[in-house]
């Protein structure tokens, strides 16, 4: 058979269509298309085969062909129509279907798919219209019904509303980059958050009960009053400094417990606000900062309670050094915060740390000299107790506390070097691994 | 404006790496509302807590320019035993804004009545959303990013924030994601495809919902 056979060739390259031996339909019939360019018949085969064999490009430039031809075929619109629709052009599958469908009114087929392609492309008034006429049609058609339904549930969950018209704005530039915030607005920023956190940290740590952020106040206290009762009749009342008991062990457990709760409530600060690192402007270190500073507002507080609770019943102590006391417990304080943020940062990524942390933290309340003081150690066992910064925490603030306690081990500059040291690296490990600190687990 | 510059993102889930965004660069400019598609699972919610930083990129940078809004739809920032109040003041805070003026305006929008001093873990996922969405309108961003608004509150709320939404559309850009195709054809007039680790933008929202389409063809296949 020759492939200018105008007569036969179509007819073999359908049997060979339908054989599914695609490649060889398309030779035969394009050697027909070559012969005759403007059978249209021919176009149309060709524009099947090339679709059957996945190449809807070359598919829809031959029945644009065969449209040029003869325009008037409904069915060639149809084929068309399908193709853009497969090529994902929707507007133009849209037209086209209701191009098809404009001649020939009595085929549905071509409006039902018109309304898909305008309900794909998000245009649900002009797929109701089209649903409307489907259903005045053949009203007793339940598909149409059924889509007609499907474009109007869509359109209910749309946020609907009026067109927005992007003309309508006011001249704006197409860029308008703000500068980059300087050092001094970013810290603004910072603080603003950290002031944010703060507040809302009070609020939300005792929230259920009605005294709130007085818990956080009265625990510490009651804790302490309670101890030193104890201490006191267990020792007879006959402190190792001083005169009174209660001003001795306030003297020790205040530096402890704000080096106790800086370290551990900055461990959990990462893990019990992850749904607020969700906020772009609150990042890792804020939560943490701000958990840090919130324990050293709440243990100052206390230790000013305290301190004028004692005053009240009789038992007046002042420090005598208030700028050592001051200097005693902020470089614990700095101690704490670094601590707290390698607690963080280990705790992210072994669960088990912060277990293992407050069994450290129950050794550090027998090391510290909290309830004696080193001097009535064995030497051996005081040089070994040296190393533990928080015993230096105490004596710092116990030293300046009491002017007439001054203990010769006291190593000011290493407590401040160990604190300085953990600060940094604490700092350096949050800021390295910031972004995995973060990766919810 | 915001700016991907080499951006990767993959996250971990029972069936291996999951990767977002492989080395992408895209430019959502000023001045255009976005619509961004993708099939379900490409990771359209990742994108927009990337594109606003509630989520770091794993490689490469994303740069701001102008306030960016947290992800609307995203009540995740409320603290369940504060009140509807004391969160938005929160928030507000947070991004120093006057806290007055914000509070006003939500305690007006959200139609939440004696709930807005009541704590939010009282509120019904309605409510929340009406909370979050009034919070987010209340203030001030030069971009709002919204993922999958389709499913707040009744039909009186929706046309509520449809028409503030009109309102600040005449000064902010949207970004945002969703399945309906109405909804990105009446908010947006550029689109974005995301599949297989790629972002692509497109100039109109035709090509983009076209692109779209036939995803979703290959995907069903």
């Amino acid at each position: 058979m020759a492939p200018e056979d105008r007569f036969n060739a179509p007819h073999a390259a359908e049997l060979l269509l339908r054989s599914g031996q695609l490649d060889k339909a398309a030779d035969v019939i394009h050697g027909a298309v070559t012969a005759h360019p403007d059978d249209h018949v021919a176009l149309r085969l060709l524009s099947a085969a090339e679709m059957l064999r996945g190449r809807a490009e070359e598919a829809l430039d031959f029945i644009d062909c065969a449209l040029a031809v003869k325009s008037d075929t409904p069915e060639y619109h149809l084929h068309r129509a399908n193709l853009l629709y497969r090529l994902g052009r929707l507007d133009d599958a849209a037209d086209a279907f209701g191009r098809a469908a404009e001649l020939d009114p009595t085929n549905p087929d071509a409006k039902r798919s018109q309304l898909t392609v305008y309900y794909d492309s998000g245009r649900f008034t002009e797929a109701l219209a089209i649903g409307g006429e489907l259903i005045r049609a053949s009203p007793e058609n339940e598909e149409y019904a059924q889509a007609v339904l499907q474009v109007l549930n869509r359109r209910f969950e749309a946020l609907d509303g009026e067109y927005v018209v992007l003309s309508e704005r006011g001249p704006r530039p197409r860029w308008r980059p703000r500068p980059r915030a300087n050092f001094f607005e970013a810290l603004q920023t910072q603080s603003r958050v950290i002031h944010a956190l703060i507040i809302r940290e009070t609020r939300t740590r005792f929230g259920d009960s009605k005294l709130g952020y007085g818990w956080a106040l009265l625990e510490p206290i009651l804790h302490i009053l309670m101890l030193s009762l104890v201490f006191a009749v267990m020792m007879h009342g006959q402190p190792p400094i001083g005169d009174q008991f209660f001003i001795f062990y306030y003297t020790g457990i205040i530096p402890y417990h704000l080096f106790v709760h800086t370290s551990t409530s900055m461990t959990y600060a990462i893990t019990s606000n992850g749904s607020l690192l969700q906020l772009p402007p609150v990042g890792t270190f804020d939560v943490l900062m701000a958990r840090g500073l919130l324990e050293l507002i709440t243990d100052a507080l206390v230790a000013v309670i305290l301190l004028a609770g004692f005053a009240a019943i009789g038992l007046g102590a002042f420090p005598q050094d208030l700028t050592g006391v001051f200097a005693a417990l902020i470089v614990v304080w700095l101690l704490g915060c670094g601590s707290g943020f390698l607690n963080a940062v280990v705790n992210a990524f072994s669960k088990s740390w912060d277990k293992i942390w407050a069994q450290l933290t129950r050794l550090l309340y027998f090391c510290s000299g909290i309830f004696y003081v080193p001097g009535m150690m064995p030497d051996w066992i005081r040089d070994i107790l040296a190393w533990n910064p928080v015993l230096h925490g105490v004596d710092w603030f116990r030293s300046s506390f009491f002017r007439e306690y001054e203990p010769h081990w006291l190593d000011r500059s290493y407590l401040s070097a160990v604190a300085v040291a953990t600060l940094l690296v604490g700092l350096a490990l949050e800021r390295a691994l910031r972004r995995r600190l973060c990766e919810p687990l | 404006m915001i700016m991907l510059d080499g951006v990767c993102k993959s996250y971990r889930t029972r069936a291996g790496r999951k990767t977002v965004l492989d080395n992408a660069n895209a430019v959502f400019e000023a001045g255009h509302n976005f619509g961004i598609l993708g099939v379900n699972g490409a990771g359209k919610s990742t994108l927009i807590r990337l594109l606003a930083g509630s989520e770091p990129p794993d490689r490469g940078v994303i740069r701001r320019y102008g306030r960016v809004s947290f992800p609307l739809g995203f009540g995740g920032t409320f603290h369940g035993a504060l009140s509807g109040r004391e969160n938005v003041t929160f928030i507000a805070r947070i991004y120093g804004a006057r806290i007055r003026a914000v509070i006003d305006y939500v305690e007006t929008f959200s139609e939440l009545g004696d709930y807005f001093e009541m704590p939010v873990n009282t509120y019904s996922a309605g409510m929340r959303a009406r909370l979050a969405f009034a919070t987010c309108l209340a203030i001030d961003f030069d971009v709002y990013l919204i993922d999958e608004v389709t499913e707040i509150g009744d039909q009186h709320f929706r046309r509520k924030c449809a028409e503030a939404f009109r309102e600040r559309l005449l000064r902010s850009d949207i970004i945002l994601v969703t399945h309906n195709a109405h909804t990105i054809r009446q908010y947006c007039n550029k689109g974005a495809v995301l599949a297989n680790g790629a972002l692509t933008l497109y100039g109109d929202i035709g090509t983009a919902l076209g692109r779209y389409h036939r995803l979703i063809q290959e995907h069903a296949r």
